[in-house]
């Protein structure tokens, strides 16, 4: 309750009672010590047996149990190492002691939370009238018995605004404004719920929230906090909001989607629910209590998130408040303790690391697309086959062919770099000597007899004086041929092709046509051996002329890699290139053309297969790509069950001390899961939204309420137990839970429910009395006001300025960030700003690296997506103002909204109107409008006396002052406020 | 009543008393004047007020120089020549039995350190040859020889030490001090972090996260390069005058809103942009040490403009000295595994050692001749300790040490501590801890402590429990006060 009501109401000394004040007290200060099978000083405070030792029944001051609290007879102060109880604690025990100090008491009724709802009767009201639905009945009920009125309708401006941020997390455009002030249909409000409830944005608002419960997040956490693909579990949860799933098969996907028969896709990415858990990937750490730590917080985050419980609060103890204890806890665990787990790396240098299971995600079109591609590949592969069965005959003409090649070696001028000498051996190759200058250039120029040439062979040639025998002049043996050119009487000569016998990956034979002076043909791997390089001339040469041809060895990469031996021949064959021929291959030619090496070796190079081979390539490389394309998404899997589900104890909730063994089974406080149900999380999922669980329909109705009026019914929507605050309308938490189920788990309907209610609608302003009575608006007497979420504050600013992309799903997105945000050690990661359209996606589509939060949202409470999050604290700081002013994603909107009020008509009044109503949703009154106009008077004057200034901004003079202008009117509280 | 939406709502309300909109008198809501003082305490609007604490305080700032990485405690502070004279010998298997090592397998050899160390100043401080600097100040100082911890890997050991609990999400100790103590400083944050060495800490933004505080509790980065707090610049092309002019249409405006809807959190937000308009002239001219003395420099080692330890030490005076509650200064690079010779003990450390022993000496000098080391507690140390086997990676050549949380070494000074103490002790081969064993609750209450705040009291309420910086333990180390 407020606090000014609790105050105002006052206290009489009441009875206390023993089971429902006394016992609780004990148990919260004192049990974690004195209970349990060795209690401190062998007292146990949680029996009423052991306590009657310390109690002289009507004497508290007598009573040494409360002599220890207060700490009066010299000893340390109870409770040792913790705060004292507050005076109205011991005042309570006091007075229960002076009462007699009965431990029978009365047994209360459980806890209101812990009990099925029961469909409340709707209230008698007095103002009738004003009731638009059964929500109404009840907040009236209570405003009329607390001597209030309900405030007036809101404007009709300011209620579109307010409904359409909360189901779309957008602003209405100034043309839905107008159609919604011209629509005089008494309906025309029901018609906006319908339409803003159908649009795409309602399921990226929607899941804005759920995906702070899900602690959803595009890193591991922690140290290296690497990227992971996870996106896909994102833009289930919005189509999921889209489609309306109801809220039981939305519980049931998530937490147990893997184990419904025969699992679609979808149902299979909705368990990444429980994969956003963070990964601790650091180099040595002990992966089982790293999955442990996982366990847990998918044990608690469950409790929070569908039963709004603080079930963590069990890991260590059994719950200090609500009825769970540590077996709960870890029986709840045991529903999780069969994850399929796959370990990756090696545990002997502290690098193994636990990855839980991924699939692939393809979209219908990419699935049909890889179907396609893999039959075409099978066919071409079958082609492949066919034709390289036929090649007999073509082959033994080959042999034949290859045979001839040894052909005589072109002999001519030679010119290498100064320094260097090239000399001619007998066999007619050449060896070049002396100085390795790095980079050299090798030219020979023959004379070429009439004939036909249809290729040129270059030989690289092993020699003993080469360092491993060569070819290469390197220390390695090694050399990279960078460029191959030839020409012809002076002109340039084509090649149409080249092939070589061996290359060493990452070079190729391709490589000596390019004009990249570092990439080129070389020979690691094959060193010391004979091997060929073939070109193949665009067309053969018939005349007789000067033949010039130049080898190029300009690598800065690996200097002095130049060839040390080679010969060059011409050639005559058809298709020349195919006798790039292997020394060993060679060798062979003489077994004939059966010979299997050899057969082997020529459906390498057979003109007839290489087109094939060329289109099955083709296929296998698209299949790639695509393959490449296709999405993934982290899943929960369990490992065949080979009995009931079990797990330990951790004693204090520690890794390393296991107490008992527990098995899977639902709290033992909560109704029973129905035996019918499987003991694995499909059971336990099925149990969370089983219509008799008194705590699920209530959590969420509580959180839709809360995400429209700011606060909810309970105002700690993450816990409703002992701890948390009492529903301020507990009859209309009942009606709503019970009208959830009644409707089927129906979200949307139950959200048109709350936003078509006059208690919604009526207006966010107070009057002081209001104010002072109901600060927090507990009693609903007005509408809600407040500043908005960080994710809306940004797209309703580029909305504002016309450049908000309405994409919905995909890969995160990179939108600008100030540099330095990321820095990670050990990850190597960093933020590459999108281009384009991903540069102004909606906040929901930003990556989130938990350790690195996107500034902005950090500054506006956004949270680390960690662990689950309920509530965001609202608060209001100056850097967040230095945000709003200075961020360079703001000042984009800003110029944006500069420049449609300058495309706007009318005066400057008038276009300022304009954007103040981009960014507001209203008309500016009078005074508003009128220090807009003064402010833009202004801002003129100081751009154009200083025209650099509008230059740095990449601005006319004007455009800057409209710029500074539209940045004021981003900045305003009512544009980042829902009112 | 710890609720902090209710909180904040509730300083909403009384604001609003406070300022005679209310239709019923303050007096006449309250039943007694403590409670009504109370009261107005804690609803203060601006969360950052000085608040009283819960005693008198010996010190009222703190600077924690964190040492990421874990500096080897043997090389450096605790001198073992009996591991010395058995260097190269293998381990008991006694010792190390059930003991999980990040990186070590099997049965590792012992590890004397190749450094030598001296006895320092009136104390007598066992010092290494490595820390010539510290000599200086080892009078000033209290060396704890027998801290400890829970945690082994680097990011749940940094966030063990800085929130006290090893999974991300609990307030860092900077954050529960603003939070408990407020700022005197209207024109900082309460709470600064400066970064400096190979990288950004293991533990990530979450070592000075508020958790389920509110933001406004959050350690604001003091950034080297760039916007030194992020978005203080203008825009290009947005001058002063023009800053002004928008901020006071802005004032303005929402002046109009307030008027009309009563909404207390408008003016809030109003005052919220003319301290951000403050930030942006206070924060440059903080960042600017180019007008510090040329003896300044020389004693920091200080270069204007760069990125270093030195300059981040010298920032840290200055904030202390305008009133910053909390300064946190993270220096990364001290894994020394010896894997390689980038991270061994023969030369990375001694690196790690000139880039910082020189400016935290400066930094407790400059405090003291300011007289500012009174109320100022320096805090050195890094998050576990190092074995005192060598770890030997894969068969590595190079000397270095692996992760050891059960005993390590930190140095507090200024701010009540004791000077000159050296507290605690290991055994023999400085495995384990002989005598006064120092746990990270322990630091954490103590440190509290000295600020006026009782740890057990400091508490917040989330998820339905109380929580506090020292979980559910914690004892205030008497023997390291004054």
């Amino acid at each position: 309750m407020p606090l000014p009501i609790a105050v105002l109401a006052g206290s009489a000394p009441e009875r206390v009672d023993y089971v429902h004040d006394v016992a609780p007290m004990l148990k919260a200060h004192c049990a974690s010590c004195h209970s349990g099978a060795e209690p401190a000083g062998n007292l146990d405070l949680t029996s009423a047996k052991s306590l009657a030792r310390v109690i002289v029944p009507g004497q508290p001051d007598k009573s040494q149990l409360v002599i220890r609290l207060l700490g009066t007879d010299g000893n340390p102060r109870m409770p040792m190492g913790f705060a004292p109880l507050s005076d109205a604690q011991i005042g309570q025990i006091k007075s229960w002691i002076s009462q007699g100090a009965s431990t029978t008491g009365v047994v209360k009724p459980p806890h209101w939370a812990y009990v099925t709802p029961v469909r409340p009767p709707l209230p008698v009201v007095k103002n009738v009238k004003w009731a638009r639905n059964p929500i109404d009945r009840f907040v009236l009920a209570k405003l009329e018995k607390e001597g209030l009125k309900p405030s007036l309708e809101a404007p009709r401006e300011t209620l579109l605004r307010r409904v359409t941020l909360d189901l779309t997390g957008l602003n209405p455009t100034p043309s839905e404004i107008d159609a919604f002030l011209a629509d005089k249909r008494p309906d025309a409000y029901e018609r906006v719920v319908d339409r803003l409830l159908a649009k795409p944005q309602y399921g990226e608002h929607m899941a804005r929230g759920w995906l702070d419960l899900a602690r959803y997040a595009d890193s591991d956490g922690y140290e290296k906090d690497l990227k992971r693909t996870a996106w896909k579990y994102r833009d289930w949860v919005i189509e999921a909001f889209n489609r309306n799933e109801p809220f039981d098969f939305f519980t049931i996907d998530q937490l147990a989607g893997d184990l419904l028969p025969n699992p679609s896709m979808d149902q299979l990415v909705a368990t990444g629910f429980n994969r956003n858990t963070m990964m601790n990937l650091e180099g040595g750490v002990d992966q089982a209590e790293a999955h442990f730590n996982v366990v847990l917080d998918r044990v608690g985050t469950t409790g929070t998130v569908f039963l709004g419980s603080t079930i963590q609060c069990a890991r260590c103890h059994d719950h200090k408040y609500d009825p769970f204890t540590q077996k709960d806890f870890y029986q709840l665990a045991a529903f999780f303790s069969n994850a399929e787990i796959d370990p990756v790396g090696s545990k002997a240098i502290g690098e193994e690391k636990w990855y839980e299971p991924q699939i692939e995600v393809p979209s219908p079109e990419q699935a049909a697309q890889r179907s396609k591609l893999r039959q075409e590949l099978v066919a071409a592969n079958q082609s492949l086959k066919v034709a390289a069965e036929a090649l007999a005959p073509e082959r033994e003409k080959w042999v034949q062919a290859a045979k001839a090649v040894p052909a005589a070696p072109l002999s001519g001028a030679v010119s290498v770099p100064a320094g260097e000498t090239a000399k001619v051996l007998p066999d007619g190759s050449i060896r070049v000597e002396g100085e390795n200058l790095g980079q050299a250039v090798y030219e020979l120029t023959a004379k070429v007899p009439v004939g036909r040439t249809t290729g040129i062979r270059l030989e690289a040639l092993p020699d003993s004086t080469l360092a491993l025998n060569g070819p290469g002049r390197a220390t390695s043996g090694n050399f990279i041929l960078t460029k191959f050119e030839a020409s012809f009487d002076g002109k340039p000569l084509p090649i149409r092709e080249a092939a070589v016998d061996f290359t060493q990956p990452g070079y190729s034979a391709a490589a000596t046509l390019d004009d990249d002076p570092n990439s080129g043909w070389a020979l690691y791997g094959q060193i010391g051996k004979p091997h060929d390089a073939v070109y193949e001339l665009a067309s053969p040469l018939m005349t007789s002329g000067e033949l010039k041809i130049k080898l190029s060895m300009t690598s800065s990469e690996w200097p002095q890699h130049t060839i040390g031996r080679f010969r060059l021949s011409l050639m005559e064959a058809e298709h020349p290139t195919q006798y790039a021929i292997p020394a060993e291959v060679r060798t062979l030619l003489t077994a004939g053309p059966d010979d299997p090496r050899v057969a082997a070796f020529y459906q390498t190079v057979s003109p007839t297969l290489v087109p094939l081979r060329v289109a099955r390539d083709g296929k296998q490389t698209a299949l790639n790509q695509l393959q490449a394309q296709i999405p993934t998404a982290l899943v929960l899997r369990d490992k065949p069950a080979t009995g009931p589900l079990k797990t330990n104890v951790h004693i204090r909730g520690e890794f390393l001390s296991k107490g008992a063994e527990v098995t899977a089974c639902s709290p033992a406080f909560l109704p029973a899961m129905a035996s019918s149900l499987p003991a694995n999380r499909l059971g336990l999922a099925k149990w969370i939204v089983d219509p008799r669980n008194p705590l699920t329909a209530r959590v969420e109705v509580n959180r839709l309420w809360e995400g429209v009026f700011g606060r909810g019914i309970v105002e700690t929507s993450e816990d409703f137990g002992t701890q948390g605050s009492p529903p301020t309308h507990r009859e209309l938490l009942d009606w709503l839970a019970t009208e959830f189920i009644a409707r089927k788990w129906n979200m949307k309907s139950m959200l048109k429910l709350i936003v078509t209610s006059a208690t919604y609608r009526q207006s966010s302003v107070a009057s002081a009395a209001l104010m002072s009575r109901d600060p927090s608006n507990a009693l609903l007497a007005r509408g809600p006001r407040y500043r908005l979420e960080a994710e809306a504050i940004r797209d309703i600013s580029l909305q504002s300025g016309g450049v908000l992309s309405l994409k919905v799903g995909g890969p995160s997105v990179f939108p600008l960030q100030p540099d330095g945000t990321w820095d990670s050690p050990y990850s190597g990661e960093s933020w590459m700003t999108s281009n384009g359209e991903n540069r102004f996606r909606r906040g929901i589509y930003t990556f989130w690296k938990r350790t690195a939060p996107y500034p902005s949202f950090a500054a506006f409470d956004a949270t680390t997506r960690e662990s689950c999050t309920v509530r965001r604290i609202r608060t209001n700081t100056p850097l967040q103002a230095l945000a709003m002013l200075n961020d360079a994603a703001i000042m984009d909107a800003a110029h944006g909204l500069a420049r449609r009020m300058q495309g706007t008509t009318g005066d400057d009044g008038r276009r300022l109107a304009f954007g103040f109503r981009c960014t507001t949703g209203r008309w500016p009154g009078v005074a508003e409008r009128d220090r807009l106009v003064a402010l833009l008077k202004k801002l003129r004057s100081r751009y154009a006396g200083d025209p650099t200034a509008a230059k740095k901004m990449k601005a006319t003079p004007e455009s800057a002052a409209w710029t500074m202008a539209a940045n004021v009117l981003l900045n305003l509280d009512e544009t980042i406020t829902k009112e | 009543m710890n609720d902090p939406l209710r909180d904040l709502t509730r300083r909403t309300f009384f604001k609003q008393v406070g300022y005679g909109i209310g239709s019923l008198a303050l007096s006449s809501l309250m039943l007694d004047n403590a409670l009504a003082e109370r009261i107005m305490q804690e609803t203060r609007h601006d969360p950052m007020a000085p608040k009283k604490p819960h005693f008198a305080p010996k010190a009222k700032n703190v600077i924690y120089l964190f040492m990421a990485g874990a500096p080897s405690q043997i090389d450096l502070f605790d001198s073992k020549p009996l591991l010395v004279k058995h260097n190269g010998e293998m381990i008991s298997e006694d010792i190390i039995m059930g003991e999980r090592f990040a990186f070590i397998k099997g049965t590792p050899k012992l590890l004397g350190s190749p450094f030598k160390f001296e006895q320092v100043g009136k104390a007598g401080h066992s010092v290494s040859e490595l820390l010539p600097h510290f000599k200086e100040i080892a009078d000033e100082c209290a060396i704890i020889r027998s801290m400890h911890t829970e945690q082994f890997n680097h990011a749940p050991a940094q966030l063990f030490m800085n929130t006290g609990f090893q999974i991300p999400g609990r307030p860092s100790m900077g954050s529960w001090m603003t939070y408990g103590l407020g700022s005197e400083n209207k024109d900082l944050p309460g709470f600064v972090v400066l970064m400096s060495g190979d990288n950004n800490p293991d533990g990530g933004k979450s070592c000075w996260g508020s958790g389920f505080l509110p933001s406004s509790y959050q350690g604001v980065e003091f950034r080297s390069a760039g916007d030194p707090v992020l978005f203080v610049s203008d825009p290009d092309g947005v001058s002063r005058e023009v800053r002004r002019d928008t901020l006071d249409a802005l004032h303005d405006l929402n002046e109009m809103k307030l008027k009309q809807s009563l909404d207390p959190e408008i003016e809030t937000r109003i005052e919220q942009y003319e301290l951000a308009y403050r930030m942006q002239t206070s924060v440059p001219e903080l960042m600017d040490i180019s007008k510090e003395s040329p003896e300044t420099h020389a004693l920091y080692g200080t270069e204007p403009g760069k990125k270093s330890f030195a300059n981040n030490c010298l920032l840290a005076r200055r904030l202390v000295e305008r009133g910053v509650r909390f300064v946190q200064l993270y220096h990364r690079g001290w894994d020394n595994h010896g894997a390689s010779e980038g991270d061994d003990l023969k030369h990375a450390l001694p690196r790690m050692c000139i880039q910082t022993d020189q400016a935290a000496a400066a930094l407790v000098k400059d405090l003291k001749r300011r007289g500012l080391l009174d109320e100022t507690i320096v805090v050195w140390g890094g998050e576990f300790g190092r074995t005192p086997m060598n770890e030997g990676r894969g068969g590595s050549p190079y000397l270095g040490r692996d992760h050891h949380p059960h005993a390590f070494t930190m140095w507090m000074a200024g701010g009540g501590i004791k000077p000159g103490l050296a507290l605690g002790a290991t055994d023999e081969l400085g495995y384990s801890i002989a005598q006064d064993p120092v746990g990270i609750h322990d630091l954490h209450a103590t440190i509290l402590n000295q600020m006026g705040l009782d740890h057990t009291r400091l508490t917040y309420k989330s998820q339905g429990r109380n929580f506090r910086l020292t979980d559910v333990s914690g004892e205030i180390v008497t023997k390291l006060l004054a």
